[in-house]
């Protein structure tokens, strides 16, 4: 059993369907759940969806909650879920009209998003979305979260070698696109 | 990839704070009610997009098809086939008239193929295959 002290009675509240602490779970962990939603989606509409999915999986199965693995990683595999579930769900049929829908709407860009306002962070995250599911989400954990190789690897249930391949790839796919920007100062 | 990008990346993909709203949207549990802004964006654009090229295959000129009859008036090259129009190809009547079509371009154009051939320095005749039908220098035009 991983689970610290505080954060097994929390857990043990929740599974009793004590209101107040899933809303101190919630609090907890809002954060870390909507920016994995939103710089994998790319739009604060789509992260909603899918933090709000996040949330409502976790409260319904906390109950089949062991503590196998500390409640982070747990979240973490639920919003990694989420990610890809709304993914298949919203399939691109038409990439380059998303892309004329992005720039329509980007005057309205939800919150949190202002410090993307720049054209290197405006390239940047453009360059991070199209990147494959599988490259982007070991991106967002790694960049957005800081997680180390391993806890990515037990997140997404594969080998460390297979995170720092993927790690590897999205490096070079990266550096190919935004090459025009290196040295830029935002 | 340098650290400076590594940099860059982490500061741009750096964590947001969630929105307020998140956890109302929880607490109802339900599915958003709007179709999320940006598919409906999404949407419009394809539909405009699909409209126009419905409309610009089936209504609008073909450039080169224009630029076609402009060769037809011009040339007027005798074709070998013109005296007998069982030869040139057409699955359809030939138009009432003058019988001396001469054959002058070929051109296909969105899947049909069709026979461009004049009666004189004004005239345009095309006959598609596709279709089976000919007009006075109008047809698809």
């Amino acid at each position: 059993m991983v689970l610290e002290g505080t954060e097994r009675e929390l857990v043990a509240a929740c599974q009793r369907g004590d209101c107040d602490a899933f809303r101190a779970v919630f609090e907890l962990h809002k954060d870390r759940v909507y920016s994995i939603a939103l710089r994998f989606a790319g739009d604060a509409a789509t992260a909603m969806d899918i933090a709000q999915d996040t949330f409502l999986k976790l409260f319904s199965c906390i109950g089949n909650f062991r503590g196998q693995a500390t409640l982070d990683t747990f979240l973490y595999r639920l919003v990694v879920n989420s990610c890809f579930d709304q993914k298949r769900k919203d399939r691109r049929l038409l990439p380059l009209v998303d892309e004329w829908a992005a720039k329509l709407l980007a005057r309205d860009a939800g919150p949190g998003e202002e410090l993307l306002r720049s054209e290197v962070a405006a390239n940047v995250r453009e360059a991070v979305e199209k990147l494959a599911p599988e490259l982007r989400m070991v991106i967002v954990l790694r960049y957005t979260e800081g997680l180390a190789y391993e806890e990515i690897a037990e997140v997404l249930g594969c080998s460390a070698g297979t995170v720092a391949s993927r790690l590897n790839r999205a490096h070079k796919v990266l550096e190919r696109r935004l090459r025009h920007l290196e040295g830029t100062h935002v | 990839m340098s650290d400076w990008w590594k940099d860059e990346l982490a500061r741009h993909l750096g964590p947001v704070r969630a929105p307020d709203a998140l956890w109302e949207r929880i607490q109802n549990g339900r599915q958003a009610e709007r179709l999320p802004r940006r598919q409906w964006a999404r949407w419009a654009i394809a539909a405009v997009v699909a409209l126009a090229a419905v409309i610009g295959t089936n209504w609008l000129p073909s450039p080169d098809l224009r630029a076609d009859v402009v060769v037809l008036a011009a040339s007027h090259q005798p074709d070998p086939r013109a005296d007998d129009p069982s030869e040139w190809g057409l699955r359809c009547a030939p138009p009432a008239g003058p019988s001396a079509f001469r054959v002058t371009n070929v051109s296909a154009r969105r899947g049909h193929q069709f026979e461009l051939a004049a009666t004189g320095p004004e005239d345009g005749v095309i006959g598609c295959q596709a279709c089976h039908s000919v007009g006075l220098g109008q047809h698809h035009l």
